[in-house]
């Protein structure tokens, strides 16, 4: 009963809304960008309109569609829309949680109506903006920001939710090639499927003993992942010991971070894979402390020329410290 | 005013109390973790068709991790292999769907499915879609996937959820929705070349070449598959999305 209690209670602790104002901007970008480029490339048009009205299929009974008249060009537009106008009202931070509740809801009917171009990162997106719907993300960074400082669970099951992606994508990667026995080699015949590539990768063979390297990071990468979650949520919510000893002098999470970043942005830069690489990386900040995320966006703001500042950094007399 | 703004704002009446707020707080967090946790369990999703595990693709894996349980003393040919892996795939499928029943109506609203099948394996024959058109001299090429060259309807085409699509059609288990994709697309051709009599769509699947024999400056050797040919004078009497 004692540790229901002390459950409760971790689950009532309140802190500062940089880190979720933060994935809520990353969050808000990538709902832009998926809705813009279905519309303005024309996949909106040919795949998600019933073959009855000008697609190129039949589609899905998807129930939130078909209570608006089925996938009809207008219904189909209005969707777009509703979740484009969600997206900007996330982005500015402006009733944000009934924005990431109906964004996601739009977002769910259109991108299950085809199930033939669906992407991982379509579930993805929603699963955050659910996250986002049970969060208070308006306490900062936004010129809509309310005072006040929010729960800290949403934090931490966005954090989760990272490492479920993670974990279960590299519990999903069954081919040797992933392993010693496939000699590593799953990144570079992944860089040469047509399928995805931006460019010719033949060049990669040039540099074969870097992308098996890179295989080998990847996969162990993608398989420890939820482990520094663990450590990091028993850091924040675990019993006292367990706490101290999470208190170490390194930061476990700068190897995985710097590892994750790179990553990614090699996917963004060698794959067209959608907003894929925007989506997870907006559920980044979810693994630092609002007082770090500030202190990083402070650091931020010192870069800028000097003409572009004004003031002093917002971090000057911040709210108190949020515990580590 | 400010008094009817204030009890707006208020919780309702049952979650008044802070501790009954705690609980059901913890409940949902509790249900949601379980939610996560059980839909990310590993699941063969479209995976589990008998003739996908036919693609040469597959079989090269159950070859390789054939040879590699017979390095360690494991002596077992790839068709035991794979016998034995469809076996163990059913009950791992069954199993899952016991874990996730109570799961997967929350997840259906909510949005948290949880289906991170990423790059499970590289596709070691990839194939690459040609569209072509026949204006009565024969069939020339309008898009030829990734080709700088041939790039009809390319920003349509080239997007990453027509790339998905693309990528599916090429597999047997597709083939009505590969036909109307091809069909949809020749309305198109008709509309965008004046001349048109017919149009073709077919997959051009080829080995990737292993880094040495790049080096060695080997080409790509494939044949040409899945090919669907459309008769434009046709089209209109089939209406749209027909199988």
């Amino acid at each position: 009963m004692n540790g229901l209690r002390r459950l409760e209670r971790a689950l009532a602790v309140r802190e500062s809304g940089e880190s979720l104002a933060l994935v809520r901007i990353l969050a808000a970008l990538a709902l832009l960008w998926n809705v813009s480029s279905a519309f303005v490339s024309g996949v909106a048009r040919m795949a998600w309109i019933d073959a009855r009205f000008g697609g190129y299929m039949p589609l899905l009974p998807e129930p939130r569609v078909l209570a608006l008249g089925g996938a009809r060009p207008e219904v189909v537009t209005l969707l777009g829309l509703v979740s484009f106008v969600c997206g900007g009202l996330l982005l500015v931070g402006l009733r944000p949680r009934l924005a990431a509740l109906v964004g996601g809801q739009t977002w769910i009917a259109l991108s299950r109506l085809n199930p033939d171009t669906k992407g991982s990162y379509d579930a993805l997106l929603v699963a955050i903006l659910f996250l986002l719907a049970v969060a208070r993300t308006d306490r900062a960074l936004s010129p809509f920001a309310r005072r006040g400082r929010v729960l800290r669970y949403p934090r931490l099951l966005m954090a989760v939710q990272l490492a479920a992606v993670y974990g279960s994508t590299a519990l999903h990667k069954v081919s040797a090639a992933w392993t010693p026995a496939g000699g590593y080699s799953a990144l570079y015949y992944i860089l040469q499927q047509p399928s995805w590539h931006r460019f010719d990768m033949r060049w990669a063979a040039h540099v074969y003993p870097l992308t098996q390297v890179a295989t080998a990071v990847v996969w162990w990468f993608e398989l420890s992942f939820p482990l520094l979650v663990a450590v990091l949520v028993a850091r924040n919510m675990g019993p006292a010991p367990v706490v101290r000893l999470g208190r170490m002098r390194m930061d476990l999470r700068t190897p995985w971070v710097v590892t994750g970043v790179a990553m990614h942005l090699c996917i963004l830069a060698a794959m067209e894979v959608g907003p894929f690489s925007l989506i997870i990386l907006s559920l980044y900040p979810s693994l630092y402390t609002p007082r770090e995320v500030r202190t990083a966006l402070a650091r931020l703001a010192r870069c800028r020329p000097r003409r572009w500042r004004r003031g002093r950094p917002a971090t000057a007399n911040g709210p108190p410290r949020d515990r580590p | 005013m400010s008094a009817v703004s204030h009890r707006t704002h208020r919780p309702p009446r049952l979650l008044r109390s802070a501790r009954l707020r705690r609980v059901l707080r913890l409940a949902f967090v509790a249900f949601h973790l379980h939610a996560v946790c059980v839909l990310a369990l590993p699941s063969p999703g479209a995976g589990m068709r008998r003739a996908a595990w036919k693609d040469p693709t597959v079989q090269h894996e159950f070859r390789t991790w054939a040879r590699t349980l017979s390095s360690f003393g494991i002596d077992v040919e790839p068709p035991e292999l794979e016998a034995f892996a469809w076996r163990a795939a059913l009950a791992w499928v069954d199993l899952r769907r016991n874990l996730t029943t109570l799961a997967r109506p929350y997840a259906e609203v909510v949005g948290a499915r949880q289906p991170w099948r990423m790059f499970v394996a590289p596709h070691r024959y990839p194939s690459v879609l040609h569209l072509e058109v026949d204006e009565g001299t024969g069939f020339r090429p309008l898009y030829v996937a990734r080709s700088r060259a041939y790039a009809w309807r390319g920003r349509l085409l080239d997007h990453d959820r027509m790339r998905a699509a693309i990528f599916r059609y090429a597999w047997p288990s597709y083939e009505t929705n590969y036909h109307r994709f091809v069909r949809y697309l020749a309305r198109k051709a008709a509309r965008d070349v004046a001349e048109a009599r017919r149009f073709r769509a077919r997959y051009f699947k080829y080995r990737t070449l292993s880094p040495d024999e790049v080096l060695r400056g080997e080409r790509l050797r494939g044949r040409f598959v899945r090919t669907y040919v459309v008769d434009l004078a046709d089209l209109d009497r089939r209406p749209e999305g027909a199988p």
